[in-house]
């Protein structure tokens, strides 16, 4: 396996690993919140939901762009 | 090839990122999980809906993406950005009830059941129109 196939692989398993860490901080907060997400967890959450609408008005503009064009 | 040479070489990192912080992090995630009461479920439901209606954003990049590398006609790519499109706005909708609703202190339970239907339903656009 050559240097740079070894770079993305780790980097890979990196990034699952700060999803799986990422997780498991929200879940211990829940846990220590009574068994439910913390309000800032619920924004957060809140946010991405805000967020992915916003990126898809301007996927769908790009789009339509593209027609004109 | 000896064990401390596979190591030195790297052949074996890739394992051991695996053993040392992907393991531990998602066996502790399933215990904490288990712990979770009706509401955490819910959340747990909410969280599935905010990353669909994240992939529903992916998959209408790569209907842009199709368009301009000319795979699908105009038409074509605004059917099927249309398609998502709804979709991420009724999963939106649903998950913005639920989440009022939920404050309003309904059940969760049952409140989790219409947030998985809504979250089944854009699955199947995906599967339909996404790549």
């Amino acid at each position: 396996m050559s240097t740079t196939a070894i770079a993305i692989v780790a980097d890979t398993l990196l990034g699952i690993a700060q999803i799986a860490a990422n997780g498991y901080a929200a879940a211990k907060r829940a846990e220590a919140n009574g068994g439910e997400l913390t309000p800032e967890d619920r924004d957060a959450m809140a946010e991405r939901r805000a967020n992915a609408t916003a990126t898809m008005d301007q996927i769908g503009a790009e789009l339509r762009a593209l027609g004109d064009g | 090839m000896r064990s401390r040479e596979v190591i030195r070489r790297g052949h074996m990192l890739p394992i051991l990122l695996m053993v040392a912080f992907v393991l531990p992090g998602v066996g502790c995630g399933g215990d904490a999980i288990k712990n979770l009461t009706a509401a955490g479920k819910f959340d747990i439901a909410m969280e599935t809906a905010t990353g669909v209606m994240e992939e529903l954003t992916i998959q209408a990049g790569y209907v842009v993406e199709d368009r301009r590398a000319g795979v699908i006609d105009q038409h074509e790519a605004e059917r099927r950005y249309d398609a998502l499109r709804s979709s991420q706005q009724a999963l939106g909708g649903a998950a913005e009830l639920a989440r009022v609703a939920f404050e309003s202190g309904d059940d969760p339970a049952l409140l989790t059941t219409d947030l998985n239907a809504a979250i089944g339903a854009a699955r199947a656009v995906i599967r339909r129109e996404g790549r």
